[in-house]
């Protein structure tokens, strides 16, 4: 199988990363942070570790801001939800993801939050920023922005969008879904208030893994409670981070495998990972621009301009079928349909159809590009 | 090394620093071994853990000099008390 649905998930996953999951299965059985053997011990050290290479990785020098999560989703409704209160204004950008839009629609229900939607010009980012000021309002207290768009590849100005923010004591949160692991991302450096984002994916760790980074855990509201291991003896959270945040057993089997992937990416480089992902990219564009079938939306990919994702559409196929026949004639696999992003879809108009999405990884080859290229002019 | 016997816990309590997390012992050991000063962590004992359970670090030698390097780093944390250690 060839597979370009690394958006969704990466695969395969790098081996140094495969071991560290056996490792801890075998080797690191007991539950970290309760109690003082050593084998607990040994557990607590495993995460303690991965918790500072994400710190470091994302440029905080705190490994306490980091919290484990399931999966980004999981960190954006702790950040939604921990955040927002009765009255409260958000300015979301029109491609965020349904991790999003869902926890918002459900506090616009439940609690009267509200939201505006600001326009991602695809001339330039001075009017995308125009387009966010523009939706402020005076009680506004959180932007969220999509850092890569998940559908389009489309990159947000997010550093200055975060300065423009900051200048009227709006809080920012940037969904680091798609881009973490693939674009610097400095947390410390840019202020972001919040950094979301899937350990499973650029990461290259396992599912079921996801990190908020947050030097902001004082304005949190607990999103769950339960045991820590840390103040036993009282029935109130913890209020020190990231036991505030962190409740139950944790999953040390995939933070095992990420502290793996944070290894993998720093021996590597994102900066080579980038590199090799939009060679593999605009090779396909040019050859999809030649194709007369295919409808592209966005421009030719450019680094630093564009995370490593690339939508079409084949004339008279829904997009759907389009995928089935990739995989059902040359076990390509690609993801079709809305990507939990209708709004990002209504963007460029293809809400009703959606889009086939065509996602490398590190370890994609252009030999892959090219037999891609080549059923899609047989199609 | 901590030695459980209720004479020695109060002997050498001294030598503990407590935290609540496992997170903050962690990296209160990290920064003081820069330094190069010793620690091994600990659960804190029962007698002396004012907010339930907790990890500590037993700092053998230059107790002072770990507890400035961990304040001014931004760590809380608490000793323990007379009181407590008569307990």
């Amino acid at each position: 199988m060839i597979y370009f649905d690394n958006a969704a998930t990466t695969f395969p996953k790098p081996e140094s990363v495969r071991r560290a999951v056996n490792q801890a299965i075998v080797n690191y059985g007991a539950n970290p942070g309760r109690s003082g053997h050593k084998l607990a011990m040994k557990s607590s050290e495993i995460i303690y570790r991965c918790r500072s290479k994400a710190a470091s990785f994302f440029g905080d020098d705190n490994p306490a801001d980091v919290i484990f999560t399931l999966n980004c989703t999981h960190s954006i409704n702790i950040v939604l939800k921990g955040l927002l209160s009765e009255g409260d204004h958000v300015v979301v950008s029109d491609l965020e993801h349904n991790a999003v839009m869902r926890p918002l629609q459900a506090l616009k229900n439940k609690k009267n939050v509200s939201y505006t939607t600001a326009n991602v010009s695809d001339k330039s980012d001075e009017e995308t920023l125009n387009n966010f000021r523009d939706a402020l309002q005076e009680n506004t207290k959180l932007v969220v922005c999509t850092h890569v768009s998940n559908v389009w590849g489309i990159k947000l100005p997010v550093e200055r969008i975060t300065a423009m923010c900051h200048q009227y004591g709006i809080y920012v949160l940037i969904d680091a879904a798609q881009s973490a692991g693939l674009l610097d991302i400095n947390s410390k450096q840019n202020k972001y208030d919040f950094v979301c984002t899937a350990g499973h994916k650029g990461l290259y760790g396992p599912m079921g893994t996801g990190l908020l980074i947050t030097p902001h855990h004082n304005l949190l509201d607990t999103f769950m409670e339960g045991g820590t291991g840390s103040g036993s003896e009282f029935f109130e959270q913890p209020a020190e981070p990231p036991d505030k945040f962190e409740s139950g057993t944790p999953n040390l089997i995939g933070i095992a495998g990420l502290s793996a992937g944070f290894d993998f990416l720093n021996a590597v480089g994102i900066k080579q990972i980038e590199l090799h992902e939009m060679r593999l990219l605009t090779a396909l564009y040019d050859r999809l621009s030649y194709n007369k079938k295919i409808i592209l939306y966005t421009e030719r990919p450019t680094s630093g301009k564009c995370g490593g994702v690339i939508s079409f559409n084949v004339k008279n196929i829904d997009s759907e079928t389009a995928a089935e026949y990739l995989n059902q004639n040359y076990s390509v696999a690609v993801r079709a349909g809305l990507h939990c992003s209708p709004l990002a879809h209504k963007h460029f108009g293809t809400e009703e159809v959606g889009a086939v999405r065509i996602a490398p990884s590190y370890f994609n080859t252009m030999k892959e590009i090219d037999l891609l290229a080549r059923a899609l002019t047989q199609i | 090394m901590l030695v459980l016997k209720k004479e020695v816990i109060i002997l050498e309590s001294k030598n503990l620093i407590m935290m609540n997390s496992i997170t903050s012992v962690m990296r209160a050991k990290e920064i003081i071994a820069k330094k190069g000063l010793r620690s091994q962590i600990v659960r804190t004992p029962k007698s002396l853990a004012k907010n339930g359970c907790g990890y500590s670090l037993y700092v053998p030698f230059e107790i002072s000099k770990a507890q400035e390097i961990i304040r001014a780093s931004g760590i809380s944390f608490t000793v323990p008390t007379r009181e407590r250690e008569r307990k």
